[in-house]
């Protein structure tokens, strides 16, 4: 029934979609037609093609054309003696007097050198060479290359200073962050997509036309507020006036995960086992356990079965994404519109994850004399099965960890799958393919965006814009938990089921005067604005408990029912402004401001500043310069800003009273009250401030580009959950978010760029390199560090700086020991050891660092940094005739990874599975072993926080490797076809690494457990837990075809 | 048209800068209300109260982690858990990590926060509706405020004092006081809890606390510090309140039938209410359940999690004594669940449950788990993790059994038989009170310990005894111990006190680890 209807959702949704194409259709109809007529041909300058839809005007009327498919153009005058303008995207302008010719043919250049390339920025444009602040614009055509769901996944690499950090689950979004860690509490950068804030996950790729990268505070000052962890400006494809373009884009992939661990068989786990129980009961008089009888060859119930459970779980996942576009328009109103399916099914076996996406995007743009309006809009429809399973962890980590001793399936449980048994093996392995198999989880989002505005120029060099926005996301999150055992730990004996459903807005208005004038040398842009923002959100969360067999998934079929719901709003209100000024060409200066005002602050805290100022010199353009011809640009510039940061929960400078914490009296249940945390009324903006200089040059006729720029940001009093002591009552996740750290992040970026053609053949090398140097200059409540799950963040340290004890060796006899707690107890009192009661030969020795003859927790040190200190990326392409070539690639290094995985396979104190690595474990036959005793229980704390399960975490991974062939137009043009490829590739085909775990390119929290490796990070959207696939192999092949 | 132009230009300038209404920015949460307009009015006091109550049913205080603690920790329980927050606990081998004490540091501290909220407020609220309010909802404040206190300090004992809300951030990191000072803070709350209690309330209200649970917790307190001429009479004034009397049948005091009965003095209430969030930790939600983890946490596998088991010789402990009519100590299958003909469990028979084959038969002889606060006989499993039954966290019985223990300790002998006899008849155990009155302090001392252990086994008093007793520092005791429970091989000198949760130490300058870890 389900299914039925969200066929019938998507078959309303396309008939929706059609409707509104054939809108544009009548837009895009009609020529005008007159008396006295010019004809002639448009052609690039250089390649000698005809160019299609070239904007042909008459100057000082509203007379137009543009140019048909054979670049071939007419149009009518009223006089022989006026002025043609031919204006094409990215070719230079041209003017051309008529004088009586009715024959005018025109070659026009392309402007395609960067240089002159006009980039985005915020509330405006500027050339690309003018630029004072920090903004990389990013190479579209290499991002695309990459099939994700996320656009961010595929600017890993990419842009010096962004690091992006992500799993490969369907639905994945990956963690951003701009120039090292700036913020605790949320560090995505602000994306910006055609002027508008809004989220850009679930956004389709092929709709996006440029990225812009704003690094600096001066390029992101003018977004004040928001723009701390740095901005990222998308545009998406609008229409260009000429006949109508059709574009078809398909791909289709497979995917695996390529590594393995490697882990004990049958015989290898039983022996583990039992060598444990062995230990134990030798060794620790308090433990009471048997050989467990699935262990014990002389049990009936001993087990034979053999099960290789990452062969079982793991299966081929695929890829596919199809997208329509259609574009064109005349020279009053343009549009493009496209349709794109996006499906990838995850590379577990079971329910999902897979994730299914529908979008429709329109965008139009009108002129109407001195006014210009247009919209874009744009729907997505996602549809989401999560990987489930039960309690911490991760499904992959299930899997790996899953004892081989339990089949699969097994007819006689109450679910047909395995369950590990208490008594039986002891272990709290989970049938992962059970779980996610019988209980779903499944999460639909409903996004609409749309944008609509209206500009009028009231001189050539005054305009002022209007922009409304209204950006609304719908979720649908169900989960059912049949009846099931699948494993002691995991027995659920009441099916349950959750069905929630919330909403979230956001409405923005946004005015802005933009004054843009050369006067002699000088060129003045200057801009105000304000902006008005509000952000609302609620949900209802309906909760059934009790569900007869055969399940009907409904609310209304469980025995008891519960409701639960709220809502929360968010206001901005902004004013801002910025000037940008140049010299001569040669001297340029920016100088902008933002002043924001947020509901998330108490009154007196809530307006915040932002400043910014920047300047540049065009060296090259200098006289003592003009010899040096092969320079083409060579700009010294250097920056400072102010940005913010609000990023925090709403109503967060309120402490609340939970009206929740009721209590039964007399059977029946009370309403009860109660401060449950505390909150700080003076929290306030968190500040960042940066410098940044640097130096852009580009030489031999613009094939050699270089890039390369310092920065040195300090966030100040950064907005951060920190735990107070326990002893206040108040959970650490539950402590207030105060004004508590200092951070600076400096680093260095390079990029460069080499380009060439040689006749038929063509070819480009781009590289990136950038460091980053993150340090806590202060910290919390008085300094007080800030601990991870293997971390401790100090003044002084990174972000999330590994912390432990550190091994010594391993205890070969009794006697080395023994004489340790001697000195134990002379030191420290009688009965007090060296580590613990029961450490034995086999274990670890680790160092007693502040030498008081005892190991405590004073014993930890640093163990290293989770943030790699250098990130690096590589483009090459190449092309010949037909043929092209690509391959990317990136990495990172200096960081350490906590192989947690390894963790649990290496604990050697439990049933649990066991790695291959712990077969060479210490016995007394075995004295020189540098892996530990395995012993239940682990005495000795071999397993706790040290440096035994820190990997090195560099690596460099060939992100992708393309191969495409273009067909010769000649051939297409019977078919009326004007462009098709074809192209093979393959990604994330290799990683060169030390890591030995699934990928060292793995999601985490990327804060304070971002070294901490689970196979990925799990996302808890509610009460099922999920996610957590790593990266996977892809081989896929598409077609792009153009009509 | 110039003009026209000049004029849109002013209007839209007019417009971009005209600002929003003064308040725009002034939000407050559609949710909840904030503390500056909560604790005004009676029925804000009345909530605030309550909601000191809620915080006892979080898994580190009484929905799981402080019986499981208690009772892991002595000889009659042991844990054959593999999750490191119970085997360690029972071995004596805290790691400063473990989440058992951790949880329960906070989840205690939790309530003395809102204890210490509604004592602060409670005095600037007038009441005219219900001036009864007055004096009771500050009894019931102060009265769960000594109650935690006395877990606290017995659980963790060098502990932070805190007994006002932190009035700025710096207050947020406490100093340890030495336990003596807790202790009298105990017995100031607790006396002046008895003070303001009603010694009992009507059905609507069963589960409050009352005159007869801060006396008796006052007692408990002076008696936990020797203080037996003190503890005595106080005792003997929840004797002498006349609202308590004994369960005919001692099994009704472990299911949820039989609730709030006369022998209960202070209860947890639990109670099930199927909803989807079980209050472990953090904010409550609306649809919280208020049940207790702890029958999923003691039932053996495959009913429950299996974490607790009995040792065997509590069984010998039971077969000492006949009953007059020559059976066995009735509160032995109402304690334990084992192999006799006829036992069941969750509609199992014992057998049939643990079905081992061969050679492994013999196990059943050594399987004893327990029974009390068990869904033994209303459902087929533990597995839906919620069981409404109240923990009876103060019995009429362990009050007459401390009264014995007190008057032992001052040498009268005749009214501590008199109590021992007591409890004693209700179990049909022969008349002893003669040879108790004829025995030495010693022989006393044996025989209440054996007696509480018949009483108690599993209610969390055992190891408290333990420690009350001296047996710690006794080598005989400790032997006797280990010989019981080989757990306990794991005992060095201050690991009866757990650590202080590493997370305390990390974030309070102030805090210092107890010793031993």
């Amino acid at each position: 029934m389900n299914k039925k209807t969200s066929e019938m959702r998507q078959k309303l949704f396309l008939k929706a979609c059609l409707l509104n194409l054939f809108f544009m259709f009548l837009f895009a109809g009609t020529l005008l037609a007159q008396q006295l007529k010019v004809t002639g041909t448009v052609k690039d300058s250089k390649t000698n093609e005809a160019l299609v839809g070239v904007s042909i005007g008459v100057k000082g009327t509203t007379i137009s054309s543009i140019t048909d498919a054979d670049g071939k153009f007419a149009v009518v005058l009223n006089s022989p003696k006026v002025v043609l303008t031919f204006s094409y995207v990215a070719y230079s302008p041209q003017e051309i007097a008529v004088n009586g010719q009715n024959k005018i043919d025109v070659n026009m250049s392309a402007t395609e050198t960067q240089l002159d390339q006009v980039v985005v920025i915020g509330y405006g444009t500027q050339k690309k060479s003018d630029l004072t602040g920090s903004i990389a614009v990013v190479d579209t055509k290499d991002v695309m290359k990459v099939a994700s769901n996320d656009v961010t996944k595929a600017l890993q690499g990419q842009v010096a200073g962004l690091s992006v950090q992500g799993g490969g689950e369907p639905g994945a979004v990956p963690l951003v962050k701009l120039r090292g860690v700036g913020s605790f509490n949320n560090t995505t950068p602000l994306y910006i997509i055609d002027g508008v804030p809004t989220p850009v996950n679930d956004y389709p790729m092929s709709d996006i036309e440029s990225i812009q990268v704003l690094k600096d505070a001066s390029a992101a000052a003018i977004y004040g507020s928001r723009a701390a962890n740095g901005v990222i400006i998308i545009t998406t494809k609008r229409g260009k006036s000429g006949k109508l373009k059709v574009n078809f884009n398909t791909y289709y992939g497979v995917q695996n995960i390529a590594n393995r661990y490697n882990v004990a068989n049958a015989t290898q786990y039983q022996k583990m086992v039992n060598t444990a129980t062995y230990n134990a009961i030798k060794t620790n008089p308090t433990y009471s356990g048997d050989t467990l009888p699935l262990n014990n060859p002389s049990d009936p119930r001993f087990s034979r079965y053999n099960t290789n459970w990452q062969k079982e779980v793991f299966k081929t996942g695929t890829i596919a994404n199809h997208n329509i576009s259609l574009s064109g328009g005349n020279e009053h109103s343009t549009f493009n519109t496209s349709l794109d399916y996006f499906d990838q099914t995850g590379t577990m076996v079971g329910n999902g994850p897979n994730y299914k996406r529908y979008s429709f995007s329109l965008n139009s743009d009108h002129t109407y004399g001195n006014l210009k309006f247009g919209e874009t809009m744009s729907y997505t429809y996602v549809d989401q099965d999560l990987m489930t399973f039960l309690k911490d962890g991760t499904a992959v980590s299930f899997a790996v960890e899953a004892i081989p001793t339990l089949p699969i399936h097994d007819k006689t449980t109450i679910d047909g799958y395995s369950a590990s048994d208490k008594t039986l093996d002891g272990s709290y392995s989970a049938n992962v393919i059970g779980m996610n198999s019988m209980i779903q989880s499944n999460t639909k989002r409903y996004k609409f965006f749309g944008n609509a505005y209206a500009e009028y120029k009231f001189a050539s060099f005054l305009k002022y814009k209007l922009s409304l926005t209204y950006d609304r996301s719908d979720f649908h999150d169900f989960n059912f938990d049949p009846i099931h055992n699948l494993g002691w730990a995991y027995v659920n004996s009441i099916a349950s089921m959750n069905d929630n459903r919330s909403e979230a807005s956001t409405s923005t208005i946004e005015q802005t005067l933009t004054f843009d004038k050369k006067v002699g040398e000088h060129t003045i842009n200057g801009m105000i604005g304000t902006s008005v923002l509000d952000g609302k959100s609620s949900y209802d969360n309906a909760y059934a408990l009790g569900f007869t067999q055969p399940y009907f998934e409904q609310i209304s079929n469980g025995a008891t029912t519960s409701v639960i719901g709220g809502s929360a709003e968010n206001r901005l209100v902004s004013y801002f402004g910025r000037v940008i000024y140049g010299f001569q060409d040669k001297y340029l200066a920016t100088a902008s401001i933002r002043r924001d005002g947020s509901s998330r602050f108490a009154p007196s805290q809530r307006w915040g500043d932002f400043p910014s100022a920047a300047v540049g010199w065009k060296i090259n353009k200098e006289e003592f310069m003009k010899d040096f011809t092969f320079i083409d640009l060579l700009k010294l510039r250097a920056s400072w800003g102010k940005l913010g940061n609000q990023e925090i929960g709403d109503y967060g400078y309120q402490s609340q009273i939970n009206p929740y914490a009721s209590y039964v009296f007399g059977g029946t249940l009370n309403a009860g009250s109660a401060q449950i945390s505390y909150a700080d009324p003076s929290i306030h903006w968190e500040s960042k401030t940066t410098s940044n200089i640097g130096l852009d040059a580009s030489l031999f006729n613009n094939r050699l580009s270089f890039s390369g720029e310092y920065y040195n940001s300090k966030s100040s009093d950064m907005l951060l959950v920190v735990e107070i002591p326990y002893s206040n009552g108040v959970y650490s996740w539950l402590a207030p978010t105060i004004n508590g750290a200092t951070v600076v992040n400096k680093g260095l970026e390079f990029t460069a760029g080499w380009k060439d053609r040689k006749g038929d053949f063509s070819y480009s090398i781009t590289g990136n390199v950038s460091t980053l140097n993150n340090k806590i200059t202060s910290l919390g409540y008085g300094n007080n560090p800030i601990y991870g799950t293997i971390s401790k963040s100090s003044v002084g340290t990174s972000v999330g700086e590994l912390y432990g004890y550190k091994i010594d060796k391993i205890f070969k006899t009794q006697a080395e020991i023994s004489a340790l707690n001697t000195t134990a107890a002379q030191k420290n009192g009688a009965g007090q050891v060296y580590q613990y009661l029961y450490t034995s030969p086999g274990d670890y020795k680790f160092k007693d660092l502040n030498g008081d003859g005892i190991i405590t927790d004073k014993d930890r040190t640093y163990l290293g940094k989770s943030i790699p200190n250098l990130y690096f990326g590589l483009n090459l392409s190449a092309a010949y005739k037909i043929f092209d070539f690509s391959l990317a690639g990136n990495g990172v290094s200096g960081n350490k990874i906590y192989n947690a995985i390894n963790a649990s396979l290496e604990y050697g104190g439990g049933a649990d599975q066991y790695s291959t690595r712990m077969l060479n474990a210490w016995t007394p036959s075995n004295p020189n072993s540098t892996t530990p005793r395995v012993v239940m229980g682990d005495p000795n704390g071999n397993a706790r926080n040290s440096s035994r399960w820190l990997e090195n975490g560099a690596y460099f991974k060939i992100s992708n490797v393309e191969l495409g062939v273009t067909l010769p137009s000649a051939l297409l043009r019977k078919y009326k076809i004007s462009s098709l490829r074809i192209y093979a590739k393959g990604q994330n085909l290799y990683t060169f690494t030390k890591y030995t775990g699934f990928d060292p390119d793995f999601g985490s929290d990327g804060l304070f457990d971002r070294a901490v490796d689970h196979g990925s990070y799990p996302n808890k959207p509610f009460n099922a837990f999920s996610g957590g696939l790593p990266n996977p192999r892809t081989f896929m092949l598409g077609l792009q075809l153009g009509l | 048209m110039k003009t026209k132009k000049i004029i849109i230009l002013f209007v839209t300038i007019g417009l971009l800068f005209s600002g929003c209404k003064k308040n725009y920015l002034q939000l407050s949460n559609p949710n909840l209300q904030t503390t500056a307009t909560f604790w005004q009015t009676e029925d804000e006091a009345l909530l605030g109260v309550n909601g000191i109550y809620h915080a006892l049913g979080y898994d580190g205080t009484f929905m799981r982690f402080a019986p499981a603690c208690l009772d892991s920790r002595d000889d009659i329980t042991w844990s054959p858990s593999p999750w490191d927050a119970f085997f360690a606990v029972a071995q004596f081998n805290l790691a400063v990590t473990n989440y058992m004490p951790e949880a329960m540091y906070v989840a205690h501290y939790d309530l003395i926060k809102r204890a210490n909220a509604a004592i602060a407020n409670l005095p600037n609220i007038t009441y005219t509706v219900h001036p009864e309010y007055k004096d009771r909802l500050m009894g019931e404040a102060l009265f769960l405020r000594g109650l935690e206190y006395m877990y606290t300090v017995l659980f963790f004992h060098h502990i932070p004092l805190i007994l006002t809300p932190p009035a700025t951030s710096a207050d947020f990191f406490p100093k340890q006081v030495d336990a003596s000072l807790v202790w009298a803070q105990i017995y100031k709350d607790l006396s002046a809890a008895a003070n303001l209690l009603p010694a009992s309330y009507d059905a609507a209200n069963l589960g409050r606390a009352t005159k007869g649970a801060a006396l008796a917790y006052l007692a408990k307190a002076h008696l936990f510090n020797k203080d037996y001429a003190g503890a005595g009479p106080i005792f003997k004034q929840v004797i002498d309140l006349g609202v308590y009397g004994l369960m005919p049948n001692y099994g009704d005091n472990f299911t949820d039938e039989h609730e709030n009965n006369q022998e209960s003095i202070f209860e947890i209430q639990f109670q099930r209410m199927n909803q989807p969030n079980l209050n472990w930790v953090g904010a409550p939600v609306a649809n919280n359940d208020h049940t207790t983890a702890r029958a999923i946490t003691y039932a053996p596998s495959p009913f429950g999690w299996g974490d607790m088991a009995i040792r065997p010789w509590l069984f010998q402990e039971y077969k000492q004594e006949k009953t007059v009519a020559g059976g066995d100590d009735p509160r032995l299958k109402a304690s334990i669940t084992y192999d006799y003909p006829g036992c069941t469990l969750y509609f199992q028979n014992f057998r049939q449950a643990f079905p081992y084959a061969g050679a492994d038969t013999a196990k059943w002889a050594t399987m004893f788990f327990a029974r009390k606060y068990e869904n033994v006989n209303s459902e087929a499993n533990e597995f839906d993790w919620r069981s409404g039954i109240n923990e009876r966290l103060m019995r009429y019985s362990d009050v007459l059994l401390m009264y014995a223990e007190t008057e032992i300790q001052l040498g009268n002998n005749a009214e501590a038989a008199k109590y021992m006899t007591m409890v004693r008849n209700r179990a049909n155990l022969p008349n002893r009170t003669a040879e108790f009155t004829a025995a030495t302090k010693t022989q006393l001392m044996d025989q209440i310990a054996h007696e509480r252990i018949l009483e108690f086994c599993q209610e969390g008093h055992r190891f408290d005894d333990i420690v009350r007793w001296g047996w710690l520092s006794d080598p005989t005791k400790l032997a006797l111990l280990k010989s019981h429970d080989a757990e306990w091989n794991g005992y060095i000198p201050g690991k009866e006190y757990m650590p202080i949760p590493e997370i305390e130490i990390n974030t309070n300058p102030n805090a210092v680890q107890n010793s031993s870890y």
